[in-house]
């Protein structure tokens, strides 16, 4: 790999890490999970250094793939404490501003993981549905159209 | 109806406002962390590769002598301490190869001050052990590092606040608070070290001059920091 193109990469994976805090927090009720879970995603992508597209949609799109994998691990509790991430924990400390609506968490916990998943990373991650769709392993025509289903469910349970 | 879903599922999201300098600080250890674990199994994949193409021509060592790599390692184990770690071995200070034994077991979690390098780093633990010539253990080594990144983080405080540096400031104060949870202080705190470390590392995060001073001389920082400058 050239330095040029390291450098490139290096960049990249630094200005993902407040989107990927950002993912964890939403999903993870515990500010020290939310501050392992990212540790443990940049380790991967460090390592993965050269494996990683080199275009900015293209890293992206695999860091939330990873990020996605360490969620998993994470709510089954195998995510590894670090302390290199308690720094970023004691930041957290502050309470996430954030407004409740039972109705509409009802709503989301009634669709399949998959399908609340794309909804969530297009609304919360700011993703397009095809690149939500990449995340979670799916062709762009089945992303969207699983989308629009899942879209169509939530209306339907919110009335 | 669509927009009113966009704007409820808007709502619904938890904001987060983390300093850059903590994400910077993040992005350089897990950086850190991926590349010595790339190297460790860079050097347990040698190694097996070794013991394979060793093992038609001498018989395999015994357990115990395997895992001893430097004359530094005595072997010995080390009997029963309130500082004592369960099945550490005496380490000899005098030994020749001190300096690479300190490498081999260097405390890669440590994050440095500003100005410190991991070389400095070994450079300050031979010297300061080395002179005594004696036996210690590896986790005396390993906290004499997280002493000088502490002492050198006290050190950054106590500038930035000089320098009306206020990003910096609570960067050195969030790392000296990180100090207190590294492994070979808590494992050999005999009482209160790390209980006055916590004190001095919050006084930072209060803004108190006053009580971070004492941090310098309690820890004996003056050897720390001009030998490692």
């Amino acid at each position: 790999m050239t330095i040029e193109k390291s450098a490139t990469l290096e960049a990249l994976i630094r200005d993902l890490m407040p989107e990927l805090l950002r993912y964890f927090v939403r999903r993870l009720d515990d500010r020290e999970d939310a501050a392992d879970a990212l540790s443990e995603t940049l380790i991967v992508l460090w390592r993965k250094q050269r494996a990683l597209p080199s275009d900015e949609e293209g890293c992206r799109r695999y860091a939330f793939g990873v990020a996605r994998n360490v969620l998993a691990a994470a709510r089954r509790g195998r995510v590894k404490h670090r302390v290199i991430a308690d720094a970023l924990a004691l930041e957290l400390a502050v309470p996430v501003q954030h407004e409740s609506d039972p109705d509409l968490e009802a709503a989301l916990k009634s669709l399949p993981e998959k399908d609340r998943e794309l909804i969530l990373l297009v609304a919360w991650e700011g993703l397009g549905v095809a690149e939500a769709g990449a995340v979670l392993g799916l062709r762009p025509d089945a992303a969207r159209a699983r989308y629009s289903r899942a879209r169509a469910r939530l209306r339907e349970k919110l009335n | 109806m669509e927009h009113d879903l966009d704007s409820r599922l808007a709502r619904l999201s938890r904001s987060v406002d983390v300093g850059p300098e903590v994400l910077d600080v993040l992005a350089i250890s897990t950086r850190d962390v991926a590349r010595s674990t790339l190297r460790h199994r860079l050097i347990a994949g040698v190694t097996a590769g070794l013991l394979v193409l060793g093992a038609g021509a001498v018989a395999a060592p015994a357990a115990a002598d395997a895992v001893r790599e430097f004359l530094a390692q005595t072997g010995r184990p080390i009997g029963s301490g309130s500082e004592v770690i369960p099945d550490s071995e005496w380490i000899d200070l005098g030994a020749p190869d001190l300096r690479q034994y300190v490498e081999s077991i260097y405390p890669e979690y440590v994050l440095l001050a500003p100005g410190q390098t991991r070389e400095s780093a070994i450079d300050v633990v031979v010297e300061m052990w080395g002179q005594r010539n004696g036996e210690t253990q590896a986790v005396g080594l390993q906290r004499t590092v997280e002493t000088l990144a502490f002492c050198g983080w006290t050190t950054e405080w106590i500038s930035a606040r000089e320098d009306d540096d206020p990003g910096r400031a609570k960067t050195a104060a969030e790392m000296m608070l990180l100090t207190t949870t590294w492994p070979a202080v808590i494992a050999t705190d005999g009482g209160g070290i790390v209980d006055d470390q916590r004190g001095y590392a919050n006084a930072a995060i209060a803004g108190d001059r006053a009580g971070v001073s004492p941090a310098l001389t309690a820890n004996g920082c003056s050897f720390y920091v001009s030998a490692s400058e």
